[in-house]
């Protein structure tokens, strides 16, 4: 019997704690600060989104509509202070050192140094984020959703 | 003659009455501390039953308050939709996903170039040897 009350209350913990490292949580944390410019489109957004007409730019070479409308969550973070840059490159790192994270490249281009991670249910990438730092700034894109690998690899080929 | 015969039947049935009066109060103790003790064990039982049903409500509501409180965080404490125009939005989303978009072409364009460098190093070590 004491197991299983042991054992109830470490699932409960365990589920507390995985709620609090959640995007929104560290998208509300950082956003409002001085120096932090953030964007927040929600999965109510990205409903309405779908119901846009479709315009076909001639100009553009790219098209992302259908990817997009893959997408249920996306939190944007340029953070222009150093010191707030390096907490959130922090904080990245350890949340990013578990092995839920799939790191799926990484480039040093001199003092910028960028990071793609994606979580994938089989053939469905769940969440992808790409994390860039450089000395004194630091921005990150994570993007929640049911993105197909196809769709993934057509942002390669463009 | 018959006298005693008469007193030593008397005796040895007093001795038969006595064995099995000894023989029936044994026979009652016995049984009464058996029940005595399967009564006792049935106690323990049903007060240990009684105590593991508290413990699993107790955590059963636990985590229904739990559950409760993180659901109304999620719903609540979500944040606030930076556009209130779906196009802006679309066109937020567009931009971050074209950043991505460039950041990991370049990547593949390295990656291709390096392929090539190790293809044209291997050439030449073939032709070599």
């Amino acid at each position: 019997m004491k197991k299983l009350m042991i054992s109830a209350l470490l699932l409960i913990s365990a589920a507390i704690s995985v709620q609090a490292q959640d995007w929104s949580d560290i998208y509300s944390r950082y956003s409002g600060k001085e120096g932090v410019s953030s964007v927040y489109i929600s999965p109510a957004m990205f409903k309405l989104m779908q119901k846009l007409p479709e315009v076909q730019v001639e100009a553009e070479e790219v098209d992302l509509t259908g990817i997009i409308r893959t997408f249920n969550g996306m939190y944007i973070l340029d953070i222009e202070d150093a010191e707030t840059a390096g907490k959130l490159s922090g904080e990245i790192r350890e949340k990013f050192d578990g092995k839920k994270y799939e790191l799926l490249m990484e480039a040093k281009d001199g003092p910028e140094e960028m990071k793609i991670f994606i979580v994938s249910k089989g053939d469905i990438v769940t969440d992808l984020i790409m994390f860039t730092t450089e000395k004194t700034s630091a921005s990150l894109i994570a993007i929640t959703g049911e993105i197909p690998y196809s769709e993934l690899q057509k942002l390669i080929a463009e | 003659m018959g006298n005693n015969t008469s007193a030593e039947h008397k005796t040895g049935l007093a001795e038969e009455l006595s064995g099995l009066i000894d023989r029936l109060d044994a026979t009652e103790r016995f049984a009464a501390e058996l029940d005595r003790s399967g009564k006792g064990h049935g106690n323990d039982a049903t007060r240990r039953r009684r105590i593991a049903v508290r413990l699993i409500s107790a955590a059963a509501c636990l985590a229904v308050i739990v559950g409760t409180g993180i659901a109304l965080h999620s719903s609540y404490g979500a944040p606030k939709d930076t556009y209130t125009d779906p196009a802006m939005a679309y066109a937020e989303a567009e931009k971050a996903l074209m950043t991505i978009s460039e950041k990991m072409s370049g990547c593949a364009d390295r990656t291709a170039e390096a392929q090539n460098t190790v293809r044209r190093q291997l050439e030449t070590i073939r032709e070599i040897f």
